[in-house]
């Protein structure tokens, strides 16, 4: 396998999330705290929001699919559905504050995106 | 037996683990502060004060043969409050309300007027005396604030890499209200006074919590104009504190009494 498809499909997403996290989040955030940047680019909500925890499944799953690309596909399908569930199961939990955080079904939408697109790029 | 596959196994088990560790944690590091894209705080409305005094009884009108000029209702001090609703609505609408417990009382009425200067010879020539209402609310203010630190944004340490640190604050506090409602009567030509009541109010305290989010300080005129979170809080009190206070003047305001204070006001425009 060569060295471009983890780069784009596990890398770029993982950093990408990570760098709209650290320049557009409030300051307060426990991932990335220091100087806040929150005033610098006026980006909107679900971009915010949304975009770096679909990005970040997008690369595990993408992970999970290198790491089983031999393997049948009845495992890989179960690791696979495992992270998809337990990034939903997070927003659930916070839909009835056993964790915290706030729901949001623009989140699910982005993880189910996140699947899909996944999905289709480890078909190829 | 070829061992090989099952440690290959094994291996992209933990592995797996850990990524579903890592990226787990990830996520739960990225929930405290987010906002959710369609939630919205709820806007609060502003609940006008309701300032209504509805008396007990009412007698004949005119009964009592006696003509009072009513001066508006005013605040003893001059605090900034005072000045913005609810205050100065309870103020305004205690005169009236003055006006419809005296006629109710059997008395005639002439005004609420400003002032006595604002009365006319005729005025005082027609009025038994005059009626003079001072609210000493006597408030007290214990606020607390709540202060929010903005560290200066990316942008802004482009512009000026000594940016400073803003502040905003979220204010909550302690609020009592008592006094007295002060109730002088005056002769009508000479201003003279003639009879005094202090009707005491109990105190009461409450608390109310800010809605807003304030760049600077703010007083409490500033609060009342523009949280109406606070605003409600404070005008709900005061219609508690507008009613005890006229249902106490109500049962002091009595008609054979208000006859003395008349002729001593005759008396004392006599000897001028």
């Amino acid at each position: 396998m060569s060295f471009m498809k983890p780069f784009f499909l596990i890398l770029v997403p993982l950093i990408l999330g990570t760098c709209i996290y650290a320049i557009a989040r409030p300051e307060s955030t426990i991932v990335l705290s220091g100087r806040g940047m929150t005033k610098a680019f006026k980006l909107p909500s679900w971009v915010i929001y949304n975009l770096p925890d679909g990005l970040w499944l997008f690369s595990l799953l993408n992970c999970l699919y290198l790491i089983w690309h031999r393997n049948s596909s009845r495992t890989k399908l179960i690791w696979i559905m495992s992270a998809f569930l337990l990034a939903v199961l997070t927003e659930v939990f916070q839909k009835y504050h056993i964790i915290t955080g706030t729901f949001d079904y623009v989140d699910i939408l982005a993880y189910c995106l996140a699947l899909i697109i996944s999905s289709v790029c480890n078909k190829f | 037996m070829n061992t090989k596959p099952i440690i290959m196994n094994y291996k992209k088990h933990f592995l797996s683990s850990v990524a579903l560790l890592v990226f787990g944690i990830l996520f739960y590091g990225s929930t405290p502060q987010k906002n959710a894209t369609n939630v919205m705080a709820p806007a609060v409305q502003r609940i006008p004060a309701k300032f209504d005094f509805i008396p007990p009884s009412r007698s004949k009108m005119a009964s009592t043969d006696i003509t009072i000029a009513v001066v508006k209702p005013m605040y003893v001090d001059k605090n900034a409050e005072y000045f913005v609703p609810p205050f100065n609505e309870m103020a305004t609408s205690m005169g009236n309300d003055f006006e419809e417990l005296l006629t109710a009382k059997g008395f005639t009425v002439r005004g609420p007027f400003g002032s006595r200067d604002e009365m006319t010879f005729n005025d005082k020539n027609s009025s038994s005396f005059i009626l003079e209402i001072s609210i000493d609310l006597q408030p007290h203010y214990n606020r607390e604030k709540t202060t929010f630190s903005h560290a200066p944004s990316f942008s802004d340490l482009l512009i000026n890499k000594n940016a400073p640190t803003t502040y905003s604050y979220k204010i909550n506090g302690e609020v009592t209200f008592g006094g007295y409602l002060v109730i002088n009567a005056r002769s009508s030509r000479y201003g003279e006074l003639i009879w005094k009541k202090n009707i005491a109010l109990q105190p009461s305290s409450f608390n109310y919590v800010g809605s807003f989010t304030w760049d600077g300080i703010p007083n409490m005129d500033e609060e009342l104009n523009r949280d109406n979170q606070v605003y409600n809080t404070v005008s709900k009190e005061l219609e508690k504190y507008y009613l005890k206070a006229l249902n106490l003047a109500w049962q002091q305001i009595d008609p054979e009494e208000m006859k003395t204070v008349a002729e001593q006001g005759k008396k004392a425009d006599k000897k001028n």
